[in-house]
């Protein structure tokens, strides 16, 4: 019966691994920090949680050992050993994976992207290509998509390729994408924005070096 | 209830109120000094840090009573101010060589 339910749970607990929008399944640098982060915060919490589970059931099994442990073991144990180690190794992470995110310095290409209930529109400044509602950018390279809005706050988010950021309205905030392979991707909006949100997606189209310039330059590739 | 357990239940709650305003003060700070593009925002930033863990250090090791007189409920403010301090060190540490703006 357990094996059964074991068995049957599996497709269901890995069908959120794969897919267009899974943040699980990176296809970029920075997705891949920010996965490494989610699997870093699941192995912690599932170690503090074994550790728990363990407990509790030599409280069951063996409560003789467990009664040989003082009160004050427990609070230092519990309270301190177990806990900050995890907590240190946790933030620690979670510092040098986020701090590789941030759009430092200038990067090769810039793209601006505007959101208006429910769609985006990126356009390439100083570039033939005409705006937009598809994101073309360059494999290999990292991208930065300066993100406004034109009416409420929407958030860009392409979970393969990289973290989300905020669309607001009269502010211009910068996120730094980079997809490792040529090919589509999908993005999808963030932050509820009204009865359209849901949809409010977006396609993703990285190219080869070459191909990305002469599009560019409005030449066909 | 007694003077002394009543001062004790104000230590008691002392230590993680500065701790939750210091992280307002520095959150603030932090975003304001971004918006305004404050040139010594660094040092504004370590300077409430400094500031905050003052106060911490102080209830954390301030001169108490001890032995058999002092109250459980003393011991535990006395632990709970130590652990404010040390969750101060480690949340609040960060705005000393993290990247603050975008």
């Amino acid at each position: 019966m357990f094996k059964r339910l074991l068995l049957g749970a599996t497709p269901a607990l890995l069908g959120g691994c794969s897919g267009d929008l899974s943040a699980l399944d990176p296809a970029g640098p920075r997705a891949a920090n920010l996965a490494t982060l989610w699997w870093v915060m699941l192995i912690g919490a599932a170690v503090l949680f074994g550790l728990v589970m363990a407990l509790f059931a030599l409280a069951y099994r063996r409560p003789a050992w467990i009664t040989r442990v003082t009160p004050a073991q427990w609070i230092v144990g519990g309270g301190l050993v177990l806990p900050i180690p995890i907590l240190i190794v946790l933030t620690g992470t979670a510092l040098v994976l986020g701090e590789q995110l941030l759009p430092k310095g200038e990067a090769p290409v810039r793209v601006e992207g505007r959101a208006q209930q429910w769609s985006w529109h990126f356009t390439h400044p100083e570039s033939a290509l005409a705006p937009s509602e598809i994101l073309h950018i360059p494999a290999g390279e990292p991208v930065d998509i300066a993100v406004t809005s034109l009416d409420v706050i929407h958030s860009l988010w392409v979970p393969r390729l990289g973290g989300k950021i905020d669309a607001i309205p009269g502010k211009v905030n910068i996120i730094r994408l980079q997809a490792d392979e040529p090919g589509v991707y999908w993005g999808q909006c963030a932050e509820y924005c009204g009865e359209g949100h849901d949809g409010m997606r977006f396609r993703v189209e990285a190219h080869e070096p070459e191909a990305f310039a002469a599009l560019l330059e409005g030449r066909a590739p | 209830m007694s003077a002394s357990n009543r001062l004790a239940l104000v230590h008691l709650v002392s230590g993680f109120v500065v701790w939750s305003l210091g992280f307002v003060l520095l959150y603030g700070l932090q975003a304001l000094g971004c918006a305004y593009g404050w040139s010594q925002h660094r040092l504004w930033l370590i300077s409430a840090f400094v500031a905050v863990l003052v106060p911490l250090a102080w209830l954390a090791w301030r001169p108490r009573r001890t032995g058999p007189e002092a109250s459980s409920l003393a011991t535990a403010a006395l632990w709970v101010n130590r652990a404010a301090l040390g969750a101060a060190i480690l949340v609040f540490l960060p705005v000393t060589f993290a990247s603050t703006c975008i």
